[in-house]
C-alpha cells in the first residue's frame, strides 16, 4: 500500500498522492483529479450529462461511498447500465462507442490520435472522420476502459466525449464561435499593425525621426502580443501537442514561422537594431485562421444538411392501453405496444398500422417527397412523419433495432470511413513535415551566408508556411463528404470511400430478379369478369373486406386492388379460411369461394373451359385466383409480381454507359427468360433456377475472369453474393442481412438509383483526383519560389490558405457537376 | 509632433471599441448562421416554436 494520504481521481479512479492532486470545484462539489487531462474530461463529460457514467464505473470497481459515490439500488443500477448502454454498444467484452473529438485541425491531428489510440492494448478499432471529427471505437472491456481511452485523448490535447449518432447534436458551433472571435481579433490587429507598418516602411525609405520610429515599433509590438498569443493560441497549442505526441502537423510549421518572426522582431526592438516583422507574424495567423474559418463553415453547412436526420429526435410518445392514453418515454417503448400519433408527429419506431388511415412523409429515408398513403396492416417506418390523420400503430421494432437507427449508424459509418488513398496521404504528410523543417533550416543557413539575415529570415519563414500540407490532407475527405452527402439526398447511401473506388472500377453489373428487377410485391394485373349477372360492385367490395382476415401476399393483393376499385368495404359473414386453397364467405346471402383451381374442383364449381387457361397462367409465373358465387365462376383474377416501372430504362442506361448486364435468379428458367425478353436482354445474359450457392459461384467465376462485379439485389438469398461482389447494392426495403452486406443502399428503393450511384461515384472520384492534383501543385510550384526568395511570407500565407479554400470550394462544386451529369443521363 | 502620439493612441482606443462590439456580435450568435436569416419569415411563430432552428431561437428576456 502507498504511504501518505491518497485520493482516487474522480475521472480515471487512479490512486494519487495528495501532493500531486489537482483539486477543483465542479458544480459546487470539490473534485480530485490526478492530472489536468482528467479534470478536462470530467468537466466535458459533466457538461454533456454523462456523469452517471462515473457512478456506474465506481459500482463496477466495487468502490465504497468514500468518494461521494452513491450506493445504488438495483433499479437505479439498471437505469445506469441503460444510460451507459446508450453510448456503449455490444454484448460481451467487445464494446463499441462513437466519440466526438474536438480540436482536430488537420490530417496530422487525425493521424496522431489514431496512431496513439490504436497502439493502446485492448483497442481493436479506432478511426476518425477528418470532416466531422467523429470517431468510432471498438475495444475489449477486459483490457481497457472507455475512461482510459478518453483520458489518453485528453492527454495529447484533444477533447473527446461519447456521442451517439442518433442522439447527440453537433457541437461544432462552440468551436466555430471561438474561431470567429479569434479571427476577428486577428483581423483587427493585423489591419492596425499593417497601417503602422506602412509608416515604418515609408520611414525606411524617406527617413524617420528615430524617436517616433521606436514609438511605433513599441506600439506594434504590444499589439502583436495578443495577435500572436490570443488569436494564434489554437495554432500554438496545436503545435505544442503535436510535438509532445511526436507527430508534427501543419501547426508546427505555422507556429515555428510565427514565433521566429515575433521573437526576432522583439530582439530588434529591444536592441534598437534592424527591421521588425510583426506584420508578418500577424498576417500569417490571420490567413491561417481565415482558411480554417472557411473550412469550418463549409463543413458546418454539410453537417447541418446531413443532420436533418438527427433532428428527428423525440422524447415521449403516447401509448394506448385498454382505451387509456399514457405518455411514456421513448426508451420504454417495446415491440407489441400500441402507440398513437397525430398529424405532424415523427414516428420513432417501426410498426404496423393498426387503426386509421393516413399519409406519410418518408423523405428523410427515401428522398422521395411525395406522401405515401398507408392503411390498416401496412408497415410504418421509423423516421417518417405523419401528415394527415390520427392513427395507432403496433410496434414491431423499437430503439436500436429500428430501420431508422440502423440507417443512421450506417450513415455514421460511411462518414467515418477513409478511402485507402486518404490513409496514404495522412502518412505521407507527416513525413513531409519533417522534410520541410529540414529544408527551411538549410535555406536559412544558405541565404544567411549568401545574402545575410535580411533575406535568410523571410525565406525560411516562407518555406515553412507555403509547405503546409493541409490542402493535401483535406482533399479526399472533403470531396467524399460532399459526394456522399449529395448522393444521400437522392436516396443513395454509399457506405464508405473504399466502395466509391470500387464503384468507379465496375465493369459488370449483375441483377437479382425478384424484389430487384420486379417489385417483389404481388399485385393484381388483370381481372376478367366471367359472369355479368353475378358480378357486382358489392361482391367485389365484400371480397376485399373478407380478404382482410387472411395474411397472405395474394390476399393482400386482392384486398388492395378491390378496395381501391370500389372505394370501400362491404359487409360479409360466415368467413372460413380454407388452408392453402382460398377462402369461403357469404355476401348478400350467397356463398362465395375465392381460391385456386383445387379449391374450385373440391367445392364442385363448374370450371370447364377454365382449367387450361389457369394452367397457362401458372406456367407464366402468375397466380390465378377464381371467384365463384353459388358454384358459378364469376371472376378470374391474375396476380403477379410486377416488373419495376424503371427497370427497362435503367438497363438501357447501363448499356449506354457500356456496362454489361446479367440476371441471376432463383426463379424458374422460363420466367427469367420471359423477363429478359421484356427487358430487352438476350437469353445468354440470364441464369435461372440458381440457389444462393450457385449465385455466389457465378460471381466468383466473373471475378476470376478479372471483372469487377457490381451486384444489385435484395433479400436473404442475395446476401452472400452481395458480400462477395466487389460492390453490393441492396434495395432499401431488403432484408437487414442484405443491407449489412452491401456497400451501397438504395434508400428510395428505386432501380434508377443504380445509375445515379455510378454517376455520383464517378463525379466524386474525379473530384478527389482534381483536389489532390491542385493541392500537390501548390506545394510543388510554391516551395521552389519560396526557396529562391521570390515569395515573401505574407504571400506565402495567403497562397497557403487559398490552396485550402480552393480545395473546399472545388469540392462544394461537386454538387453542381454531379447534378449536371445526372441531367445529362435524363434524371 | 505630439499630435502623432495622441492620434495613434486614440486610434487604438477606437479599435478596442470596435473589438468589444465584435465580441458582443459573436457572443449573441450574429455570425452563427448567415443563411438562416432570410428564411426566418417563413417560420411559424407559435408558442411551441416549431420549424425554426433551435439554436438561433433565443428565449425572450
Amino acid at each position: 500500500m502507498q504511504k501518505g494520504v491518497h485520493f482516487y481521481c474522480d475521472h480515471c479512479s487512479k490512486l494519487t498522492p495528495e501532493k500531486k492532486l489537482t483539486k477543483t470545484p465542479v458544480n459546487g462539489v470539490e473534485r480530485h483529479f490526478c492530472c489536468p487531462g482528467c479534470e478536462l474530461s470530467f468537466k466535458v463529460l459533466k457538461q454533456v450529462g454523462f456523469d452517471d457514467y462515473y457512478n456506474l464505473q465506481r459500482k463496477e470497481l466495487g468502490l465504497d461511498e468514500d468518494r461521494g459515490a452513491v450506493t445504488l439500488s438495483s433499479e437505479e443500477e439498471a437505469r445506469m447500465k441503460e444510460l451507459y448502454g446508450e453510448f456503449v454498444q455490444g454484448e460481451g467484452p467487445i464494446k463499441l462507442a462513437y466519440l466526438k473529438i474536438e480540436k482536430i485541425h488537420c490530417a496530422a491531428c487525425v493521424f496522431a490520435n489514431e496512431e496513439i489510440i490504436r497502439k493502446m492494448t485492448g483497442v481493436l478499432e479506432f478511426s476518425i472522420n477528418p470532416g466531422t471529427h467523429r470517431s468510432k471505437i471498438r475495444w475489449d472491456d477486459r483490457l481497457i476502459s472507455l475512461a482510459e481511452i478518453l483520458n489518453t485523448i485528453a492527454g495529447i490535447g484533444y477533447y473527446a466525449y461519447p456521442f451517439h449518432p442518433s442522439k447527440a447534436k453537433p457541437t461544432l458551433d462552440a468551436e466555430t464561435r471561438d474561431l470567429t472571435t479569434r479571427l476577428g481579433a486577428s483581423a483587427l490587429i493585423s489591419m492596425n499593425v499593417m497601417l503602422l507598418a506602412i509608416g515604418l516602411y515609408a520611414g525606411y525609405f524617406q527617413g524617420i525621426d528615430p524617436q517616433i520610429r521606436a514609438f511605433i515599433q513599441w506600439i506594434v509590438m504590444i499589439m502583436t502580443i495578443p495577435g500572436v498569443f490570443y488569436a494564434g493560441k489554437p495554432i500554438l497549442q496545436g503545435a505544442w501537442y503535436n510535438l509532445k505526441a511526436k507527430s508534427p502537423g501543419m501547426d508546427v510549421l505555422i507556429a515555428t514561422g510565427t514565433l521566429s518572426a515575433f521573437f526576432l522582431s522583439v530582439w530588434h526592438v529591444m536592441t534598437g537594431t534592424g527591421e521588425t516583422y510583426f506584420d508578418t507574424a500577424n498576417m500569417l495567423i490571420f490567413f491561417i485562421l481565415l482558411g480554417r474559418y472557411v473550412e469550418a463553415k463549409a463543413k458546418q453547412k454539410i453537417i447541418r444538411e446531413t443532420d436533418k436526420y438527427e433532428d428527428y429526435r423525440i422524447e415521449t410518445v403516447t401509448r394506448v392501453m385498454d382505451g387509456i392514453r399514457v405518455n411514456i418515454s421513448l426508451e420504454e417503448v417495446k415491440p407489441g405496444m400500441v402507440l398513437e400519433f397525430y398529424p405532424g408527429d415523427v414516428i420513432p419506431a417501426d410498426g404496423l398500422l393498426a387503426e386509421g388511415e393516413t399519409s406519410f412523409d418518408e423523405s428523410v429515408l427515401t428522398g422521395e417527397s411525395r406522401p405515401r398513403r398507408k392503411k390498416n396492416g401496412d408497415q410504418v417506418i421509423s423516421g417518417s412523419r405523419n401528415l394527415t390523420e390520427r392513427f395507432t400503430m403496433t410496434v414491431t421494432h423499437a430503439g436500436e433495432g429500428t430501420i431508422f437507427s440502423r440507417v443512421l449508424e450506417l450513415i455514421e459509418d460511411s462518414q467515418l470511413s477513409k478511402s485507402p488513398i486518404s490513409r496514404l496521404v495522412d502518412q505521407v504528410s507527416v513525413r513531409f513535415i519533417y522534410a520541410i523543417l529540414v529544408l527551411s533550416g538549410l535555406s536559412f543557413i544558405w541565404w544567411n551566408l549568401n545574402g545575410g539575415l535580411g533575406i535568410a529570415f523571410p525565406v525560411a519563414v516562407s518555406v515553412l508556411v507555403i509547405a503546409c500540407p493541409c490542402a493535401l490532407g483535406i482533399a479526399t475527405p472533403m470531396a467524399l463528404l460532399v459526394g456522399t452527402g449529395e448522393s444521400l439526398k437522392k436516396g443513395v447511401l454509399i457506405k464508405n470511400g473504399e466502395v466509391l473506388e470500387e464503384l468507379v472500377k465496375t465493369d459488370q453489373v449483375v441483377f437479382d430478379k425478384t424484389g430487384t428487377l420486379t417489385t417483389g410485391v404481388m399485385t393484381v394485373v388483370r381481372v376478367q369478369s366471367l359472369n355479368q349477372r353475378l358480378d357486382s360492385q358489392e361482391l367485389r367490395a365484400s371480397l376485399a373486406h373478407a380478404e382482410t382476415e387472411v395474411f397472405h401476399p395474394v390476399a393482400r393483393a386482392i384486398r388492395t386492388h378491390f378496395y381501391a376499385e370500389t372505394g370501400g368495404y362491404q359487409p360479409y359473414s360466415g368467413f372460413q379460411a380454407l388452408g392453402g386453397m382460398g377462402i369461403r364467405f357469404e355476401s348478400a346471402g350467397k356463398e362465395v369461394f375465392a381460391g385456386n383451381l383445387r379449391l374450385m374442383t373440391e367445392m364442385g364449381v363448374d370450371t370447364v373451359g377454365l382449367e387450361s387457361r389457369m394452367m397457362e397462367l401458372s406456367a407464366e409465373g402468375k397466380v390465378p385466383v377464381l371467384v365463384a358465387v353459388g358454384r358459378q365462376p364469376v371472376l378470374l383474377i391474375e396476380i403477379a409480381d410486377e416488373i419495376r416501372p424503371d427497370a427497362k430504362e435503367t438497363l438501357a442506361k447501363l448499356k449506354k454507359l457500356g456496362l454489361p448486364v446479367m440476371i441471376l435468379s432463383g426463379d424458374r428458367k422460363e420466367n427469367v427468360y420471359r423477363l429478359a425478353e421484356e427487358l430487352g436482354l438476350s437469353p445468354d445474359q440470364v441464369r435461372g433456377e440458381l440457389s444462393p450457392e450457385d449465385k455466389t459461384a457465378e460471381i466468383k467465376k466473373l471475378s476470376a475472369e478479372g471483372k469487377k462485379v457490381m451486384m444489385v439485389g435484395d433479400g436473404v438469398n442475395d446476401a452472400p453474393s452481395l458480400a462477395l461482389a466487389s460492390v453490393g447494392i441492396s434495395m432499401g426495403e431488403g432484408s437487414s442481412i442484405s443491407l449489412e452486406n452491401s456497400g451501397v443502399i438504395l434508400l428510395n428503393n428505386t432501380l434508377s438509383s443504380v445509375v445515379k450511384t455510378l454517376v455520383f461515384a464517378k463525379s466524386t472520384y474525379r473530384k478527389i483526383r482534381q483536389n489532390l492534383f491542385w493541392a500537390l501543385f501548390y506545394n510543388v510550384v510554391m516551395i521552389p519560389l519560396a526557396l529562391f526568395a521570390v515569395l515573401i511570407p505574407i504571400y506565402a500565407a495567403m497562397a497557403m490558405s487559398l490552396s485550402s479554400i480552393s480545395v473546399v470550394v472545388n469540392s462544394l462544386y461537386l454538387k453542381r457537376t454531379a447534378g449536371k451529369r445526372l441531367r445529362q443521363m435524363g434524371y | 509632433m505630439i499630435s502623432i502620439y495622441i492620434l495613434i493612441l486614440l486610434s487604438l482606443l477606437v479599435a478596442a471599441g470596435a473589438f468589444v462590439l465584435y465580441l458582443w456580435a459573436v457572443r449573441t450568435g450574429q455570425f452563427e448562421d448567415l443563411e438562416e436569416t432570410k428564411f426566418q419569415i417563413f417560420d411559424e411563430d407559435d408558442e411551441t416554436g416549431t420549424g425554426s432552428h433551435p439554436e438561433t431561437r433565443q428565449p425572450k428576456p
